[in-house]
């Protein structure tokens, strides 16, 4: 407790405030930007700190952190563009809502979900972590896999209507996530001899291209006038605050979820989204409206994706393991500082982790008066004609793949799967199982293999992969949401048959 | 032919005159580097620890080379696309990279035939500033007290200790092959792919070896005990630790983290980055820096480097087939 105060002693002054500041505003700002991951954002500021005492330094890149998480979703509702990884999932829901109109409805959600998720998440950092970071060490290889598996079995609910093209746009996503250096023997796969395809499809420019790209590419196709008006008026804000807080169990349920993917190495802000939406449309009344534009859809990953905030945090202030990338870069800065992130860190270095940990609440205050100043703001973006808009968005798009690495590989990949997007789209495929199956692909390979190397190491594969506790309750999750969906459709299917 | 006379001089001239200015440019380039910020790649992913090494001498080049040091990184395929384009850049001193050995010697070696790509003789290395041993970990509460229990379970019952590694041929992978040839004992092998997956395994009980080196002796001091180091004699910075050497196995490997530029970057220039890089690793301030990223310094100059590379290719030939 008298640690507690005097974090909080140490957090209240004019430097640690206006730091908070600063990096929420590079955290919003980088995380709209395509190709400007959180991680990415959090590194770009990290050579700002070097000097600043420990705390400082934490403290503001624990606010860029946040915050990018949170700026993501901006990009994704207005243009289709995810800023980062984690508002995937966002986006599925929160960008038709914009062309609805609603794009203040959509902010209003993405930025009262991202502040529930980090406020919720920093709590279980301050209550919880010894606890929460032992449960993350449970999750061996197996549980890993069974994990990834689950994650795909959204791809059920994600195109429930038209469940064989779902599969097949997951495959070719976990085909392109095949491309590359096999991750257990090294030999390459459809590399034609390049090195640089050695090095695999990235997330990053692949998302651009499937969203981005095919967004402005359809724009161009089937012009539209622009009638999207977005002057919804203030009441708006008291509207969609009842709306979001009538919903306590959806908050909640996304909000661990976010906190328990980011205890893990591995499975970062996409998954924890994604797995967020997968539930929220499965424990839904009308799951066929997600993907229309359900606001519901835009909370539940919005609010998990900063909740995993404060779960990536645990496993690193408890055993030196980084949950996440972005949590990788702030072990930089512990590292830089002469401090080793781990169970010592607790006792030995109480004046630095106290205030870093209680800094995220200023920060989702910061963040959140500036996202809800900005609900009324943005959507000016789509006033813009799209004749401006399509030119600026693929330039912007295209820096941003070439940003992330440096690689006109990337800017290759980019371009690709913006046509390979086109064309699915025409045919009526959905991008966002592309996207998943990219996504779990590698998690689910690479844990798949490795189970089972243990598993022959002490004996059955069978008994390991299904007789662990968390490894069962992964799988009654899969069997329910690939079954229920089919169910659903089996019982409309006869309702419609007999009149 | 007066004509073509005077158009063969003006062509001369000219060719002097173009040569001259190249000459001249190529001087002036060496005689006022470092003239503008020197960008350094980093051929793996932000945050980890090539990068926070790399952001490390940045914060000292202002000090030691006069410029600010500015990170790239540019990280796939296990290093293989920076070391790519670190090889290829222009040998002007403003491109450097961090080099690890001996991924840089591996990498080129396990290499797809008929693949084209950087060799380790495209660096001209300006040095080493840790030698890192690698080294085996368990987990704290691990059954496995010493490095002889590892290798008698592994007797008893050879392929049931699992041992992991951090990426399918690198350096983890090669230390691997060593100990167990030198033990004469067989493991299983688990692959991960980056550190942190592989740490929160083992110390989760999943796995029983972590493959890695002394860095985490001080990183993960809580979590993790040290079976064994792969030096030659003890190490300075842990000499509670016992040497394989020691203990029957005779291995010594290690990873370092190092600096290197282009082949064809002018000898001065290489000069001035070595004699810069020799002072930074007798700053105080920055040694301190060092040991906290688990990165002590074991400072090799130029020379020291490139003999440590002869001699890791000349002892270990048979380890590149074998990852065939």
């Amino acid at each position: 407790m008298a640690d507690l105060l005097a974090g909080l002693h140490v957090l209240f002054a004019p430097l640690p405030l206006l730091l908070i500041v600063l990096g929420t505003v590079v955290g919003i700002i980088g995380g709209a930007l395509p190709g400007i991951t959180p991680t990415v954002a959090v590194a770009l500021l990290l050579p700002l700190t070097y000097g600043m005492p420990p705390a400082m330094a934490l403290i503001a890149l624990g606010a860029v952190y946040m915050a990018a998480e949170y700026g993501g979703s901006i990009s994704g509702i207005l243009i289709n563009t995810p800023g980062s990884a984690g508002a995937i999932a966002t986006a599925l829901d929160g960008h038709p809502l914009a062309r609805q109109g609603r794009a203040q409805d959509a902010l209003l959600c993405s930025i009262n979900g991202s502040s529930i998720g980090g406020i919720f998440g920093t709590i279980c950092l301050l209550l919880f972590t010894p606890p929460l970071a032992r449960l993350s060490l449970r999750f061996g290889p197996p549980e890993m896999f069974w994990l990834a598996i689950a994650g795909l079995s959204i791809i059920c609910s994600l195109t429930a209507k038209d469940f064989s093209k779902g599969v097949i746009a997951a495959a070719i996503g976990l085909w392109i996530s095949t491309i590359g250096a096999d991750p257990i023997s090294g030999a390459p796969r459809f590399t034609y001899g390049s090195f640089e395809l050695q090095a695999g499809i990235s997330l990053i420019p692949a998302l651009l291209g499937f969203f981005s790209i095919t967004q402005m590419l359809l724009m161009i196709a089937n012009p539209t006038p622009n009638t999207r008006t977005t002057h919804l008026g203030t009441g708006r804000f008291r509207h969609m605050l009842k709306f979001i807080f009538s919903r306590p169990v959806l908050l909640l349920r996304s909000s661990i979820i976010g906190v328990i993917v980011g205890l893990l190495p591995g499975a970062g802000a996409s998954i924890a989204s994604f797995i967020s939406y997968g539930e929220a449309q499965r424990v839904s009344k009308e799951p066929e409206s997600f993907g229309q534009g359900n606001p519901e859809g835009v909370i539940a990953s919005e609010t998990a994706n900063n909740a995993m905030v404060g779960g990536s945090l645990m496993p690193l202030l408890t055993f030196g393991i980084p949950g996440s990338p972005s949590a990788a870069v702030l072990f930089g800065a512990l590292a830089m500082n002469g401090m080793i992130p781990g169970p010592r860190l607790m006792v030995e270095n109480v004046d630095v982790v106290y205030p870093f940990m209680l800094s995220f609440f200023p920060a989702v205050i910061c963040m959140y008066v500036m996202g809800t100043i900005g609900a009324r703001f943005f959507p000016k973006v789509l006033e813009i004609k799209d004749r401006y808009i399509i030119p600026s968005v693929l330039v912007l798009t295209l820096i941003g793949s070439y940003a992330v690495r440096g690689s006109l590989l990337d800017l290759a990949v980019t371009a690709g799967c913006g046509v390979l997007g086109l064309l699915l789209k025409q045919a009526n495929f959905k991008l966002a199982p592309v996207v998943l199956g990219i996504i779990l692909g590698p998690m689910a390979e690479q844990s798949y293999w490795q189970a089972m190397s243990i598993a022959d190491a002490h004996g059955s594969a069978l008994v390991y992969f299904f007789e662990r506790p968390i490894c069962v309750v992964l799988i009654l999750i899969t069997l329910v949401m690939v079954i229920l969906p089919l169910l659903r459709e089996f019982r409309l299917r006869r309702s419609m048959a007999t009149p | 032919m007066p004509s073509t006379f005077s158009a063969s001089r003006i062509l001369h001239a000219v060719v002097l005159c173009v040569a001259s200015a190249v000459l001249w440019a190529d001087a002036s380039l060496a005689a006022d580097y470092p003239k503008k910020p020197i960008q350094i790649v980093v051929p793996y992913n932000v945050g980890g620890g090539v990068d926070l090494f790399a952001r490390a001498v940045g914060e000292f080049s202002q000090k030691y080379w006069g410029q600010s040091l500015v990170v790239i990184n540019k990280d796939g395929a296990g290093g293989e696309l920076g070391y790519n384009y670190g090889a290829h850049a222009k040998p002007d001193g403003y491109t450097l990279t961090a080099i690890v050995l001996p991924n840089i010697i591996y990498q080129p070696r396990v290499r797809e035939k008929g693949v084209e790509g950087y060799q380790v003789e495209d660096f001209d290395q300006i040095g080493t500033l840790t030698v890192l041993p690698n080294a085996v970990f368990v987990p704290i509460d691990s059954p496995f007290k010493t490095w002889d229990d590892v290798v008698k379970k592994a007797k008893a019952n050879p392929g049931t200790v699992t041992a992991g590694i951090t990426g399918a041929k690198n350096t983890t992978d090669g230390f691997l092959l060593q100990l167990e040839s030198a033990a004469n004992i067989d493991l299983k092998r688990v692959t991960y792919t980056g550190g942190a997956p592989l740490m929160k395994d083992v110390v989760g009980g999943h796995v029983d070896l972590m493959l890695a080196n002394s860095m985490f002796i001080e990183t993960a001091k809580d979590t993790m005990r040290c079976l064994g180091l792969a030096s030659a004699e003890r190490y300075e910075y842990a000499p509670d630790v016992p040497t394989f050497k020691e203990q029957g196995t005779d291995v010594v490997d290690s990873l370092t983290r190092g600096i290197g530029v282009p082949r064809g970057t002018p000898a001065d220039i290489v000069a001035y980055l070595d004699k810069g890089l020799q002072a930074m690793a007798k700053d105080p301030e920055f040694k301190t820096k060092m040991v906290g990223l688990g990165l002590p310094i074991s400072y090799l100059n130029s020379q020291q480097t490139q003999s440590l590379i002869d001699d890791f290719i000349a002892r270990n030939s048979w380890l590149f087939d074998k990852f065939e």
